[in-house]
This record gives C-alpha cells, sequence and structure tokens, in this order.
C-alpha cells in the first residue's frame, strides 16, 4: 500500500505527542532557563551572603555567651555609645583613614606624575617596584615592619648613627605607634594608587595640553586646570576605596603590634569588633558590624554625591 | 572541530576544575581520628608530649598511655589564635562528635573567654570530681588552681606556678659596686638601681637603665600588683582597679619608668628574643623574669653565660609575698569530649605524674603545681648559666608562695585599661612632674573601674546573679 504524493498523512498518534512534549519542553526551556543559569550564583548568594547578613542583624539584638543568646532588644547598640573603646576605636580609624587620605594620595600623585615624566628612565622597574608591595598584603608588611622598627632595627639604627641617645620605640611607645602604622601603610598601599593615577595621566588628552600652552598657560595652571580634572574620576575612586580600607583597617595594626597596640593605638573599629567576638559575645560584635556598615555606606554616598556635584557643576 | 561558544579560556578552565574537583573528591584524603586528640598551642608542649629530641628508649607518657590502654592518642599543635576561635565556635554550637578535642590546652590570657556562661554552661567539663576521686586534693598548689575556676567549680589543670623572680646582670651591678641581691625592699631596690645608673652614667653609658619596664603594657604594673595582693578583677568579679593599693603602686610606677631623677626602667621590645638581646646588650641590668622567662634568656643571649643571677622580688611593706605570678596554661576536657574518663587518664599522665612533668622539668625551668615532684633531685642542682647558682631551688621555694590570680572575661579589659591609665599618667608626670599627680592618678583609674564595671555588666547573662 502507497500514498500518492501530496495526499494527506494520516496523523501519527505517537508522533504528535512527541511533537506537543517537546513543544512543552522548549516552552519551559525558554521560561525557566534564565532561572537555571541564575541559580548557582543566586543560591550561593543567598547562602553565603544574604543568609549570613541577617543572621548577623538578628544576632545584633541579642546577647550571647557559650552556647546560650537571650534577646536583648538595642541594648547592643544603646552600649556602644557608653563604652570608651568604642569612641577609641573610632577616632583611631578616623585618624588612620585621614592620614591614609592626606599622605597617600598626593604621595601616589607625586610618584604617578615623575613616573609619567619622560625625563625618569627605568620607569618599567620602578613601576613594578613601587607597585610590588601592594601585591603581599597587610599581615606580610607588618611582619617586615616589625623587624625594621624594632628597637635595635635597621631604622632605629640608622637615626642613632645620628643622634646616639634618640630612644625611639616605635612598637611600644604610644606616642610613635600610630606613624608606624601609617608609615606601614603608606609603604603598602601608595603604589597601588600611583598605577591607577599613571594610568589615568596617560590617558588626558594631549591636545589639551597644547591648547594651554597655545593659550599660555603655565605648568601650575596646566595641572590645576587639565591635569586634575582629566585624573577626578580615578582620584574620586581612589579616595572612595582609600576611605573604606581606612575604616576597615585590622590587619596591619593588629599584626604589626601583635594586639591592639601601646595605649589602644592600634585599635580600629574591626578590632575593637574582633575583641568582643574573642571574649564570646558575638550580638555585641554584629552591632558593631552593622554600625560600621551605615558608617561606610553613608561616606561613601557623600562621596559619591560630592564628586557627581563638583563634576555637574559648570 | 570542536566548538565552545564561551571561548576556549573558559572551556579550558571549566575543564580544569572538573578534573581538579573529580581528582579532589577520589584521593579526597580521608585521616583516621585518633581514640585521644589534644590541642595544644605552644610547640615546646607539642615537642614534650610527642617526645622530640628525646632518644628512642627514653620514657614517653603518651606512649604508655597507648600501650596501657590500647588507645591511640594524637597531638595537634594548632596556633593559639585558630585554637580560641575554634573551640569558641564548637562550645557555641554545642558541637558534638569527632571533631571535638578530647583535651585542650588554654593560656591564662585567653581562658577568660570561656567563662562568660553560668557555670553549668561552660564548654569545659567541671573536674572537681575527677581531682577528689583520683586523690589529687591538696597536691596541686592551691593559688593555681584559681585561674581556671569560676565560683568554685574547677575547669582545668594547670601546667605551671610561673612565680616571678628578678634576674640582673651580676657582672654590671658588681663592677658599679653594688650587691642587688641585699634589696629587700622596694624602696632599697629602687635605691640601689639609681646608684647603678649613676655608676654607668659617669662611665659612658648614657642609655644603660637598671629595670625593664613597660612605658605602655601593664604586665609589669599588674606583675607587681599581684604580689601586693591585688587582683585588678577578683575572685567575686569585682573591679579593683582604683584599689587605694594600686594607686600607690602606679604612682611608684611612674616614676620609675618617665625621665626625672626617679628613673630606673626602661622598655624593651616585645617577643623573647628582643628583651634577650636587649638584656645582653646591657640597655637593661634587670628584669622581672617568671621560671618560663629563663629559659628564653638562656637560649637567646648565651653571651651573658655565667654573668646573671636571680633573686627574690622585694618586699612590699604591705605583703607578705616576695614573689608574683606572670602567664600560664591549663589542660581541660571539652563537655562534649567522647569519652571524659579516658581524656582525664591521659591527663593526668601528662600533667600530673613524675614522668609526664620530666621532661618540662628537665628542659625548662618551669615549676609544676603538683608538690609530689618538687622532691626532684634537680632541684638541688646548680645552673653555670645564672652564677652557679641552685636557680630551681629559689623557684620552689617562691612557688609555695605564689599569690593567687583570678581570670575572668573582665580580666582582659581591666588590664588594658590599666594599660591606659598607665600612658596617661606617664604623659602627665612628664609634663607636669609630681604636682598634681596623685588626684590625676586617682581619677583615671576611678574612670577605668567605671568602664570596666559597665563592660561586666554589659556582659552578664540575665541568668547570671
Amino acid at each position: 500500500m502507497s500514498l500518492e504524493p501530496g495526499a494527506a498523512r494520516p496523523a501519527d498518534p505517537p508522533r504528535a505527542m512527541s511533537a506537543a512534549r517537546s513543544e512543552r519542553w522548549w516552552a519551559f526551556q525558554a521560561k525557566y532557563s534564565p532561572y537555571f543559569f541564575v541559580a548557582p550564583f543566586a543560591i550561593l548568594f543567598l547562602i553565603f551572603l544574604v543568609y549570613p547578613l541577617v543572621r548577623s542583624f538578628i544576632l545584633s539584638f541579642h546577647q550571647t555567651a557559650g552556647s546560650i543568646t537571650h534577646f536583648v532588644g538595642l541594648r547592643n547598640y544603646a552600649f556602644l555609645p557608653r563604652d570608651q573603646l568604642f569612641w577609641i576605636s573610632a577616632l583611631n580609624t578616623l585618624f588612620y583613614t585621614l592620614a591614609f587620605l592626606l599622605c597617600q594620595i598626593p604621595a601616589a600623585l607625586i610618584l604617578a606624575i615623575l613616573l609619567n615624566s619622560k625625563r625618569v628612565k627605568c620607569k618599567s622597574i620602578l613601576r613594578f617596584a613601587f607597585f610590588a608591595p601592594a601585591l603581599v598584603g597587610q599581615v606580610f608588611v607588618a611582619v617586615i615592619f616589625t623587624l625594621l622598627l624594632a628597637n635595635n632595627g635597621p631604622v632605629n639604627n640608622t637615626i642613632r648613627s645620628v643622634f646616639p641617645t634618640a630612644e625611639l620605640n616605635w612598637i611600644s611607645s604610644p606616642v610613635l605607634a600610630r606613624p608606624a602604622v601609617v608609615i606601614a601603610s603608606m609603604w603598602l598601599s601608595t603604589g597601588f594608587g600611583m598605577i591607577y593615577l599613571l594610568a589615568a595621566l596617560q590617558s588626558v588628552d594631549k591636545q589639551l595640553y597644547e591648547a594651554a600652552d597655545v593659550d599660555g598657560a603655565g605648568r601650575w595652571s596646566q595641572f590645576w586646570h587639565v591635569t586634575l580634572p582629566g585624573i577626578r574620576p580615578v582620584l574620586t575612586f581612589l579616595i572612595l576605596t582609600g576611605t573604606i580600607g581606612g575604616l576597615q583597617l585590622f590587619e596591619l595594626p593588629y599584626v604589626l603590634f601583635n594586639g591592639t597596640g601601646p595605649g589602644q593605638a592600634g585599635l580600629t573599629i574591626v578590632a575593637y569588633l574582633f575583641s568582643w567576638l574573642e571574649l564570646g559575645e558575638m550580638g555585641t560584635s554584629s552591632a558593631i558590624g552593622w554600625v560600621l556598615a551605615g558608617v561606610v555606606i553613608v561616606v561613601s554616598l557623600v562621596q559619591v554625591r560630592i564628586a557627581r556635584g563638583s563634576k555637574e557643576a559648570p | 572541530m570542536i566548538s565552545f561558544h564561551l571561548g576556549k579560556p573558559i572551556l579550558v578552565m571549566a575543564v580544569l576544575a572538573l578534573v581538579a574537583g573529580g581528582v579532589g573528591m577520589v584521593v579526597r584524603r580521608t585521616e583516621n581520628r585518633a581514640d585521644i586528640e589534644v590541642w595544644t598551642f605552644a610547640e615546646s608542649h607539642w615537642r614534650t608530649f610527642n617526645g622530640i629530641g628525646l632518644a628512642p628508649d627514653a620514657p614517653l607518657p603518651k606512649r604508655d598511655f597507648e600501650r596501657d590502654t590500647g588507645k591511640s592518642v594524637s597531638i595537634k599543635l594548632i596556633v593559639a589564635r585558630a585554637l580560641n576561635t575554634r573551640l569558641s565556635m564548637q562550645f557555641m554550637g554545642d558541637t558534638k562528635g569527632d571533631e571535638v578535642p578530647d583535651l585542650v590546652e588554654v593560656e591564662i590570657s585567653t581562658v577568660g573567654r570561656y567563662f562568660r556562661p553560668p557555670v553549668d554552661q561552660v564548654g569545659f567539663l567541671p573536674l572537681n570530681d575527677f581531682i577528689k576521686r583520683r586523690g589529687w586534693e591538696g597536691k596541686i598548689v592551691e593559688s593555681r588552681l584559681a585561674p581556671w575556676s569560676k565560683d568554685g567549680v574547677i575547669f582545668g589543670i594547670p601546667q605551671d606556678v610561673h612565680p616571678v623572680m628578678i634576674t640582673y646582670n651580676a657582672e654590671l651591678f658588681e663592677q658599679a659596686g653594688i650587691d642587688l641581691a641585699s634589696s629587700a625592699t622596694w624602696p632599697a631596690f629602687w635605691k640601689n638601681c639609681l646608684a647603678f645608673q649613676k655608676y654607668w652614667r659617669e662611665h659612658g653609658e648614657p642609655r644603660r637603665w637598671a629595670l625593664e619596664l613597660s612605658e605602655s603594657n601593664s604586665d609589669s604594673l599588674v606583675t607587681m600588683l599581684l604580689q601586693r595582693g591585688v587582683n585588678v578583677v577578683d575572685d567575686q568579679n569585682q573591679v579593683r582597679v582604683n584599689d587605694p593599693k594600686v594607686l600607690a603602686t602606679l604612682l611608684d610606677y611612674v616614676r620609675m619608668i618617665d625621665d626625672g631623677p626617679q628613673r630606673i626602667g626602661a622598655s624593651t621590645a616585645s617577643g623573647n628574643q628582643s628583651y634577650s638581646q636587649d638584656f645582653a646588650s646591657g640597655y637593661i641590668g634587670a628584669m622581672f623574669c617568671p621560671d618560663w622567662r629563663l629559659k628564653y634568656v638562656k637560649d637567646y643571649a648565651p653571651s651573658l653565660a655565667g654573668k646573671l643571677k636571680v633573686m627574690p622580688m622585694p618586699a612590699w611593706p604591705d605583703s607578705p609575698y616576695r614573689t608574683s605570678t606572670w602567664g600560664g596554661t591549663m589542660m581541660g576536657i571539652p563537655r562534649n569530649a567522647r569519652d571524659p574518663e579516658l581524656s582525664w587518664s591521659l591527663l593526668e599522665k601528662l600533667y600530673l605524674t613524675p614522668e609526664g612533668l620530666a621532661d618540662t622539668m628537665h628542659r625548662t625551668y618551669i615549676l609544676p603545681p603538683v608538690k609530689t615532684v618538687w622532691n626532684d633531685p634537680i632541684f638541688e642542682e646548680t645552673d653555670p648559666f645564672y652564677s652557679n647558682q641552685p636557680v630551681r631551688k629559689l623557684i620552689r621555694e617562691l612557688g609555695s608562695n605564689v599569690p593567687p590570680r583570678y581570670v575572668s572575661p573582665a580580666s582582659t579589659v581591666a588590664q588594658a585599661e590599666l594599660s591606659m591609665v598607665l600612658i596617661k599618667a606617664i604623659a602627665r608626670h612628664h609634663a607636669n612632674g609630681d604636682a598634681g599627680l596623685e588626684e590625676y592618678c586617682r581619677g583615671l583609674l576611678d574612670e577605668a573601674t567605671n568602664a570596666v564595671a559597665a563592660r561586666i555588666a554589659h556582659g552578664r547573662m540575665d541568668d547570671e546573679p
């Protein structure tokens, strides 16, 4: 038996069912595949970020000791302003953040300008040399500076070769401890800022300098009116990341002083948080964490708003 | 030709991740847990327990225990901070099973955190019953059980007594014509130290100081306070930072360390190697020396061999003690340990028997708190490094008279507050001398007391009395 060409085939029930199934499958895929693609990230995000955040927020209203937890409402938050160590840690953090911004960014800019100059030789080597400390991390830098700044270390021995009776206990003196952290931190991250600023300097339109030259602008005027506006986005980024880094400072002073340092000079907000964690008081630690998060968010928003405002200004 | 729509690099990374993950799963290291697992933070303890450096046929308590009980023992060396974090988390989560160690060593500066919960919720097992049942009552130095106890419940067995002496460079003091050991009281000691410095200033040593004292850390101050019978947080969790004895000691301390006619002290860099080198260089002539420091000085300052001597701490007029205590370690059994009886048997073997204590006693100067081993002949031996003095004999004499030291979560906070008071007091003395110093310090100590009390109140659990 055979069918003539063009004649309609009788419906094949299994094939029709299969086609329908296939269609449903494609429709299902079209509808849900984006969710499947997003699922791995979403699941990990929920488990490792959202859940801990929510949990820590809930914990911040509790008191914990060992396996016991009590709801205490806002007591942990209310305690912080009454604790002297909280204010010491806040002032230390503010000091370090301002010191980083005021010392590090100008230093990075000077280095970047020098390395951008045609007169400087061996730029690649210098660039790597300045950037290298940023690769090793805070703990390593702290260990190095513990040795460099030791009582009989190379820094003090050099100073004593000029001033024989100088007593400079960088690590144990409350007066010198904070400068020690700033010096170590500058060594660590000035090169990092320099690399960004160097890239920004190199991307400033050369024609603008030529035009400024024609208009009779001097070097300072060119820097102020051409260079700075040209690198402003990078400067904003560095100020923002520097501020956040300063607010979150912990490892460097903690390793340098093997604790919170003389007179709590190394007690930053995160170290203060850690001190409560060490006591097993997760509730107070969480409250401090949320206060810090709030401060970081507010400061970042303010900085972004200022940067945006100055950009939009005529 | 195989093509991959996301590009070759992604394909290579995906394949590598799959292969690495697969290999990792297949050859995953399956570590068999020993029957008894001990966590320690001190490398020296780890070496002692494992018999590292000993002759193969030397007696080893761990090996004897394994032979006698047929149970395997693993001693794990874990960095102190990691050990405390893991243990705290286990206690917090009430962890049970193989993850929980059977025995743990904890250092005195970190033990307070474990005593925050009410006694029946502390993560360590109470040991009073074991001590009584196994006949150890009265055989362990009573004052050394105090740091490891809460409300009379003992949670750890001490490894040491750590009496504090003064170690001094006898050669330098003798050159200056001073017999420092004759200083029976603090005023006499102070006077001798000033004479020592005067001699060396006249002989071209402007940077030679008599005594190691910290200008920012309250360790030495706390050592002096303990000698005077003051715990900054006492056994009733009462803050005693503004005790009149604290004020008097602080005033003396400030005058001893700050520039001025009374100065005898100078800071050294932190770390056992650093202070030993400062001692060897002659930067300092004497220092507070708990028994554990004697070994470090010997190891890190070999040039001082035969030049050093030890003496008891000079006496305070209002205290019977000629010594203090500094540092300490305990061993405890976690409440969720699998077999507490077995854990106790090993603890007993390592910490309380002569075989277990022999290596520590012979290799270091650490005095065990178990009085039954104090008649070991080693206590009569003279020590060439310390000018042929019977150093261990002195340690033993002082060890039976160590003041009690109490530890609570607030102790660390109180000590930190005291450090800040010290710094402010020194700064004030530096600027104004003695004028108004006493009132100023009294105010600082009151403020510090309030701050510590507020922290205790904040950290107190609602169901605690």
